[in-house]
């Protein structure tokens, strides 16, 4: 679905000439229905990464090709933009219209789609995030995990193959995260959607099929979460955490208490301890 | 010395097409020295109610008394209380505005008229409380990152040396290295100074590890107060409001399910593991 | 704090009024704008009042409501008043002081708070009754025709309803910033003019960098959502006349023609 070949890209410093390298030799193939953690400190480069992905960054050196569309072709903008939509970090500045609905017709009406089908899309795509109920509200007085509903339902309406979350749960509460979580599993299971999941809880990046750790701009660990985020000391060092069940099995493995790899939530937990204690 | 909730209620749009009650009234007592978790539900009235402390919020019932000072009575200088009593909101960095880092910092002393060397020294101290070098003083505050912007702005508040100090959400959007060098900051201020803080969070685990009392609000009533310990035994009550438990509780609660002794108490990830540890130690002999 | 403003609130109720065409809406509004200026006896006068009054009756939004816009307006509609009452030449009421009240500035100043009275009554009706996101479509739709000599009548409605989405967040945030100022000790209260003044200052700039940081990321998220001007664009609600449209029209039109024939002919 998106490709990445030796991708670089450079931040212009203000004020000098100086050139950062933000991405450097990024080589990446995420194919179509996989769920992907990117992960990463603060400047690690996973938003400029992801911003590649739907050609609001078009790298300096490399490629990145969305559904095998070369997204430094200007032709192919709103073709990409279409398959690979993006939800943001701050519900509020990314919802348009002051009704619910007229803000998940925003993309369609764009793409110039005929009026009865925006009506069905808008309706799909609302029944998809479970907002349904929410149609003719103001964005203002959704709770935060309402408006990022919303706003994933606004992508949807433009038939994408791909969505992007770039921390789109950073600013929310508890339940809102969990709104949201559930909202994107579903997406992936149902409609086999891509899904590629910016974030800094490693209890959400659990729930991928592929983590991807990015550091200084490059790809440092690329696994399934339970490859990656058994990699404790590995992970703290990149300035991350890990699970705390996973950290709690770590511990007890360094106690000498095994109770194996890939211990990501409680449940797995408690059936391994359950395995080894004989009940 | 300490501060006394006094059946408090918050209206918001009172008698509008909109009312609602935020708070309703609420009595409690938060003492000197405490380190005070506060969680609910969003909505829940914690940050309304946190916001009638230092009199940023009028009530629509009830009161507030700090030190024996009923805090809105006509005759309280709510300036001087504001001084005792510090805040910090949620996303504190949209408050920064001056050019420089250090001047940011030294607004809320200059409002007291606190400046020169005296200045010099608090804004100093504070930069070093919140783990900010030295160097950046002199920067504009809208070059820095994200996490450095919430640690200026925290220091702004820090730096007028409050006797209470109130946080709202502070490590909210920050990644994990982040969001620990925050909450050790605050850890420190309340070791160091003994400052009493009123901590509002969604996560548990850090409720679990930093605080020594905490209060759940729910519906705008309070619901329950206690040590962590006490409140997190609650752990139905606590589903049931929307709100979770720090994750190595439901472990060892599902531990203690299976019929083993688990001491009742919050344990982070390497007490819980030792507790595991004995347990196991104890079944295979 | 500044969760007061009733003037552009919808009020959303199932009326007829709510169900008309906006364009018809704005239409009638400015049209009853010239009805009340171009009036001059008092049945013209009594028929654009009943003319509203039957409006807000078939609107179904509670009176009340009406009255707590026009609040703000109160001392602008005293201050034509008393302007008027003093000093209109005439025949002498009574005398306070120096100012002589006349019977002509008297009833000058009564035409002229009912007129300011119906106008803003008017108007509010219109924002009450027709949602934001309306009432841009139906301006959108009726500069169109304007778009030949150069009115980009897509971009002005796009501006007035983000500007729309974004009022109430801004408030918030603005609400926000004084609490966390004040926090710190801000005093924005007390002294002269001047120092009141820069007391705001801590204010401003932190609301215009967030102002700005929000554009940005607004307009990035536009971007992704491929917006690309009112080009090609489709809508998901499409404006229709209906029977009602009609009628309403032909009312507002009638009113007008009665009024100039009482000017004609009564005035």
């Amino acid at each position: 679905m998106i490709k990445t070949q030796n991708l670089f890209y450079f931040y212009q410093e203000q004020e000098s000439d100086n050139k950062t390298q933000v991405l450097k030799d990024i080589s990446l193939d995420i194919p179509k229905g996989e769920f992907v953690a990117l992960l990463g400190h603060n400047g690690s480069g996973k938003s400029t990464l992801a911003r590649t992905f739907n050609a609001i960054l078009i790298p300096e050196g490399g490629k990145v090709y969305v559904d095998g569309l070369d997204t430094s072709d200007e032709n192919l903008l709103y073709e990409i933009r279409k398959k690979a939509g993006m939800v943001f970090q701050n519900p509020d500045n990314q919802l348009v219209a002051t009704i619910v609905e007229e803000d998940i017709a925003f993309g369609p009406e764009n793409l110039g789609v005929e009026s009865k089908e925006i009506r069905k899309r808008v309706d799909d795509a609302l029944n998809a995030v479970g907002m349904r109920a929410y149609i003719s509200h103001a964005p203002h007085m959704l709770s935060g995990g309402q408006k990022q509903r919303v706003a994933i339902a606004g992508i949807l309406a433009m038939k994408p193959e791909c969505i992007i979350l770039d921390e789109s749960t950073a600013m929310l509460d508890p339940s809102g995260r969990k709104e949201v979580m559930d909202t994107i599993k579903k997406l992936n299971h149902e409609l086999n959607m891509t899904v590629i999941l910016i974030t800094h809880y490693m209890e959400e990046a659990a729930q991928a099929d592929r983590v991807i750790v990015l550091d200084e701009g490059k790809v440092v660990m690329d696994g399934k979460p339970d490859e990656v985020f058994c990699q404790v000391d590995r992970l703290k060092e990149l300035r991350l955490g890990v699970p705390e069940v996973t950290e709690l099995s770590y511990i007890l493995k360094q106690k000498g208490v095994d109770l194996g790899d890939g211990i990501l939530t409680t449940d797995d937990f408690m059936d391994r301890f359950k395995a080894v204690i004989g009940k | 010395m300490s501060i006394e909730v006094k059946n408090l209620t918050h209206i918001y749009g009172k008698n509008g097409p909109y009312e609602k009650v935020a708070v309703d009234n609420v009595s409690c007592t938060f003492e000197d020295g405490e380190f005070i978790g506060m969680i609910g539900h969003t909505g829940s009235g914690k940050s309304t109610l946190v916001q009638h402390l230092n009199g940023i919020l009028k009530p629509t019932e009830g009161t507030v008394i700090y030190n024996g000072i009923d805090i809105f009575d006509k005759n309280t200088d709510l300036r001087k209380i504001r001084q005792e009593v510090g805040m910090v909101f949620q996303y504190p960095e949209s408050q920064l505005f001056e050019e420089t880092v250090y001047k940011d910092i030294a607004f809320g002393l200059n409002n007291y008229g606190i400046k020169g060397d005296e200045a010099d020294i608090k804004i100093h101290n504070a930069a070093k409380m919140v783990d900010l070098d030295y160097d950046l003083l002199q920067k504009s505050p809208f070059e820095l990152s994200g996490g450095q912007k919430r640690r200026v702005a925290l220091a702004g508040v820090i730096a007028m040396e409050p006797k209470v100090l109130i946080l709202d959400e502070p490590a909210a959007g920050l990644d994990p290295a982040g969001r620990i060098s925050v909450l050790e900051s605050i850890k420190n201020l309340h070791l160091t100074r003994g400052i009493t803080v009123i901590l509002v969070s969604h996560s548990m685990e850090d409720m679990a590890k930093y605080a020594s009392k905490l209060v759940v609000m729910n519906k705008g009533k309070l619901e329950l107060t206690g040590s962590p310990k006490e409140v997190f035994k609650n752990q139905k009550q606590l589903f049931e409001m929307g709100l979770d438990v720090p994750n190595m509780c439901k472990v060892l609660a599902k531990v203690r399910a299976l019929g083993f002794d688990v001491p009742e108490s919050v344990f982070d990830v390497e007490e819980t593991a030792q507790v595991l540890c004995e347990i196991l130690r104890r079944e295979k002999c | 704090m500044l969760g007061d403003i009733t003037l552009g609130q919808f009020y959303p109720t199932n009326s007829i009024i709510h169900k008309l065409d906006p364009r018809v809406k704005i239409m009638i509004a400015l049209l009853i704008i010239v009805g009340l200026f171009v009036a001059d006896s008092f049945y013209a006068y009594l028929l654009c009042t009943l003319f509203i009054a039957i409006a807000v009756f078939l609107s179904k939004v509670p009176v009340g409501f009406i009255f707590k816009g026009l609040k703000p307006l109160l001392f602008i509609m005293v201050f034509t008043a008393v302007i008027n009452v003093f000093l209109t030449d005439g025949r002498t009421l009574f005398k306070v002081w120096f100012l002589r009240a006349t019977y002509e500035g008297v009833i000058i100043a009564f035409v002229m708070v009912l007129r300011l009275f119906l106008l803003v009554t008017a108007t509010t009706l219109l924002t009450l009754t027709t949602s934001p996101i309306m009432l841009t479509d139906g301006i959108e739709r009726l500069l169109k025709p304007f778009n030949a000599i150069k009115v980009p009548s897509h971009e002005i409605a796009m501006m007035m309803t983000i500007a729309l989405r974004f009022i109430p967040t801004l408030l918030e945030e603005t609400d926000k910033i004084i609490k966390a100022q004040s926090a710190r000790g801000a005093d924005f209260t007390t002294g002269s003019i001047l120092k009141r003044a820069k007391a705001m200052i801590p204010i401003l700039i932190p609301l215009f960098i967030s102002s700005f940081k929000r554009a940005d990321e607004l307009a990035t998220a536009m971007e992704c959502r491929c917006y690309k001007g009112g080009d090609g664009r489709t809508k998901l609600k499409v404006l229709k006349c209906e029977k009602r449209d009609y009628i309403a029209l032909f009312s507002i039109v009638i009113l007008l023609i009665l009024i100039i024939f009482l000017n004609i002919f009564a005035g």
